[in-house]
């Protein structure tokens, strides 16, 4: 069943290296999945490790799960993990929940930033590295997305 | 990282200090993370964004183009479940953005 495009998302990470994930409906909050744990991306190599977490609407998202095997949108997030030299990337499946790795990103070339993605997620642009260096930012580009 | 959150509307309007608007009693709002979801209700522009108080509680927040921070939601007490202290957070939503857009300091 397609979800309320409205829904607020929210991905969270915490002191203790999980990742989370909630969506607020109409009435309440979903409770937290465990994005890397077996009910979703199943990725135990990656528990306790993250550090970090973007969140981004990518539109015709080419992925395994869908029938179709296109999404028209969907929620993409980035992840730093103190055990991984590069930077994560999982999307989404709205229809069963579960997330899929779209392998690891490179600033602005690589196997990420050549998948035919085209981001829209200039709020995430906001924070400022003077200020917080490492803080993940992803964008659009004409070849796809990047990360600064 | 910031200590305090506020959102400007890209267009002219209202710079929006979310602390002083809802009285955040629980410490900074950091770590803000916008999601933008620019429906328009005939008067202004809504965006919803997600942040962290200093003790690691995770919030949301509604704010309009015309001023103000309407609602204010502690996500682990409004049910998504008791997880603990979190360091950093990421939120968006599927609508597509329309101006005018925010963004968030």
């Amino acid at each position: 069943m397609p979800e309320n495009p409205a829904a607020l998302h929210v991905v969270g990470v915490t002191g203790s290296g999980r990742l989370f994930h909630t969506m607020r409906t109409p009435t309440a909050w979903t409770p937290f999945v465990d994005v890397l744990g077996p009910g979703a991306a199943n990725q135990p190599q990656l528990q306790g490790s993250v550090t970090e977490v973007a969140a981004a609407r990518a539109i015709n998202v080419l992925g395994t799960a869908s029938p179709s095997g296109m999404f028209s949108e969907a929620l993409v997030i980035v992840v730093l993990a103190m055990t991984q030299p590069l930077p994560l990337f999982f999307y989404r499946y709205a229809d069963t929940g579960q997330w899929l790795s779209m392998g690891t990103g490179t600033a602005s070339t690589g196997p990420v930033a050549s998948l035919p993605l085209a981001l829209i997620c200039s709020h995430l642009q906001s924070e400022t590295r003077a200020s917080n260096p490492q803080r993940i930012c992803i964008s659009p580009g004409p070849e796809g997305v990047s990360y600064s | 990282m910031n200590s305090r959150s506020a959102v400007f509307p890209s267009s002219s309007g209202p710079i929006i200090d979310i602390e002083n608007t809802m009285g955040i009693t629980r410490g900074a709002f950091r770590v803000p993370a916008l999601a933008g979801i620019n429906t328009s209700d005939g008067t202004s522009t809504q965006a919803l964004l997600a942040g962290l108080t200093a003790d690691g509680r995770m919030y949301d927040s509604m704010v309009t183009s015309s001023g103000g921070a309407q609602v204010l939601n502690d996500v682990e007490a409004a049910g998504a479940g008791d997880i603990g202290e979190f360091v950093d957070v990421g939120s968006q939503t599927l609508m597509p953005p329309a101006d005018p857009t925010f963004t968030v300091e």
